[in-house]
């Protein structure tokens, strides 16, 4: 974990409230998809806190996050333009387990939990990805999601302007009632989402991690804040996850 | 020039800057992106005698210039501090604070006489968090039940005793100075303010707590002015803590009467403020010719 100031080379839209940020970084270090980054946006102390981004991409002096605009601070980020300066603290958190060898690999993806589910599928270069949205216009840079090496892509709007009509889950259930228990799945999105992905994968005894999302303080495990309710007790978003093992997490109703 | 000064006996700090309690965890994420040793003191998170969960999550929320919390006073435990924490904190070199609360007068006197073993420096009595309904606060809202509980604590441990106070539930000054007479070697001014967050689409709080404690820049205008009001009543020295982000906020504190500074919020969000607040310190100490730190205390000019 460094903190490093950064440059913006890009940060544009890329689908309906939905932008590319490319950011100039130029320290080696090694990430894994699911790890993160608190983003400082400006040096005045309002918006106080930081806030967590998932990392698409690092490497090459690059840093790529994918961000949809949620609240005020990502408003203010999707006005900040090429040259303005960003703090950034990371990589952060546990990324991804990998698979085992020759075991099938479904990711599902959830509207803006797309970067950590899609830079995942882009280093492991094989398995089939479902991505769900509200409808074709909320979905970023299809033409590139669509060439990925080795993946298989379905989608699923629930208007459907584009691929099946509803949500990821009669898909992903089909999916993994074929593979059966020799197979991974990677999930991120919105809660009832990752339930109904969790109970599905359980119930075949597949092997099933998540992307979690909390309030966050600090983004590296020292306010305690972005708490998880686990089998093994309180566990940390940004610190003990944001990728768990989704049979260890007790969901909130 | 001479950034160190004396809390009490046994407490002699290097410079007047330290972490607040419950912003730092138990010091090991902090110790991977700095030195520990460049601390004034060091504060672990605060201490029960058993562990605790702390409340359910969203359990934090921002506020403009500042954040409110209500974390619950999740904590492993006195037990489990001295046996897994303590030996990693004690490898810096620093005074170790041990903030402790008790839902007791039994639990506050059987956590400080734990706490009293070599390698812990002070005690910071918390009886001013506002998030768990029994989380002191209801000790540091009376003057003599205040003033009963320092006394026997102190009856039980050799350490010298700072006692975090509440901003607000009784008079602080009146409290400061039943703190004082009972024998309180510090005192810590003060904790976050009770406050809440509402979301106007979904009509529900934002904490699952409901309500929390307000922290950060937002609030420093109203510690600087307890500090004030304590100082001109009170002769112990007092630690400032409330919204602390920068070097010019340690000078102001330290002219309205603080010997010492806590920071807390301002490194959830800069995990390096306590270099730069340190070293902020020592170039206005330079510029300004100023020989010790002890110079500044309550100096301030009418």
């Amino acid at each position: 974990m460094i903190d490093t100031n950064c440059h913006i080379l890009e940060n544009r839209p890329v689908a309906v409230n939905t932008f590319m940020l490319v950011l100039e970084y130029k320290k080696k270090i090694d990430w894994w998809p699911g790890q993160f980054v608190m983003l400082r946006l400006t040096e005045a102390l309002d918006p106080f806190l930081r806030r967590p981004f998932s990392i698409l991409d690092l490497g090459d002096n690059r840093l790529e996050i994918l961000y949809r605009i949620r609240g005020r601070a990502t408003n203010m980020l999707s006005r900040m333009g090429k040259g303005e300066n960003l703090k950034v603290l990371g990589p952060l958190g546990k990324g991804f387990s990998m698979p085992r060898d020759n075991e099938e690999i479904i990711y599902v993806a959830g509207g803006i939990g797309l970067p950590p589910v899609l830079a995942l599928a882009r280093v492991l270069k094989r398995g089939h990805l479902i991505l769900g949205a509200k409808t074709f216009r909320e979905i970023p840079m299809l033409d590139r999601i669509k060439d990925i090496d080795g993946i298989e892509i379905a989608l699923a709007t629930e208007d459907g302007s584009i691929g099946e009509k509803g949500t990821v889950i009669p898909r992903f259930e089909k999916l993994v009632e074929g593979f059966g228990p020799g197979c991974m799945v990677y999930a991120c999105g919105p809660t009832p989402m990752l339930k109904r992905v969790s109970k599905v994968s359980i119930e075949n005894g597949v092997m099933c991690e998540v992307s979690m999302e909390e309030r966050m303080g600090c983004g590296f495990g020292v306010c305690h804040g972005c708490t998880v309710n686990t089998l093994d007790g309180n566990r940390l978003v940004c610190k003990d996850g944001p990728c768990f093992d989704a049979s260890k997490i007790i969901w909130r109703t | 020039m001479d950034l160190s000064l004396n809390i009490a006996d046994g407490l002699m700090l290097n410079n007047p800057v330290m972490n607040a309690s419950g912003t730092f965890a138990y010091g090991r994420e902090f110790s991977e992106i700095f030195d520990l040793s460049i601390m004034g003191a060091l504060i672990p998170k605060a201490l029960s005698l058993g562990p605790r969960q702390g409340n359910p999550a969203p359990r934090i929320v921002e506020a403009p210039c500042g954040l409110i919390n209500s974390i619950g006073l999740e904590n492993i435990g006195v037990d489990a501090f001295l046996k897994r924490e303590l030996p990693f904190l004690k490898g810096f070199k620093v005074p170790i604070i041990a903030n402790f609360f008790g839902e007791s007068f039994e639990e506050y006197i059987e956590c400080a006489s734990r706490l009293t073993v070599d390698g812990i420096n002070a005690l910071e009595m918390n009886v001013s968090c506002p998030n768990v309904k029994s989380g002191g606060l209801e000790f540091g809202r009376d003057k003599k039940v205040l003033s009963d509980l320092v006394r026997m604590v102190k009856d039980k441990t050799t350490k010298p005793i700072i006692v975090k106070l509440p901003p607000i539930g009784g008079d602080i000054v009146e409290l400061a100075l039943a703190a004082q007479k009972a024998g309180a070697d510090a005192l810590t001014c003060a904790n976050t303010f009770p406050a809440m967050a509402i979301d106007e689409e979904t009509w529900k709080p934002t904490l699952a707590n409901y309500v929390g404690g307000l922290s950060g820049p937002a609030i420093k205008p109203i510690a600087l002015r307890f500090v004030w009001d304590i100082h001109t009543k009170v002769d112990i020295p007092i630690i400032a803590s409330g919204g602390i982000s920068s070097y010019r906020d340690v000078i102001q504190f330290l002219l309205a009467g603080a010997s010492a500074v806590q920071v807390g919020s301002m490194s959830l969000r800069d995990p390096l403020c306590f270099k730069e607040i340190i070293e902020g310190l020592r170039a206005y100490m330079a510029l300004h010719h100023i020989e010790s730190i002890n110079d500044i205390v309550g100096k301030l000019r009418s």
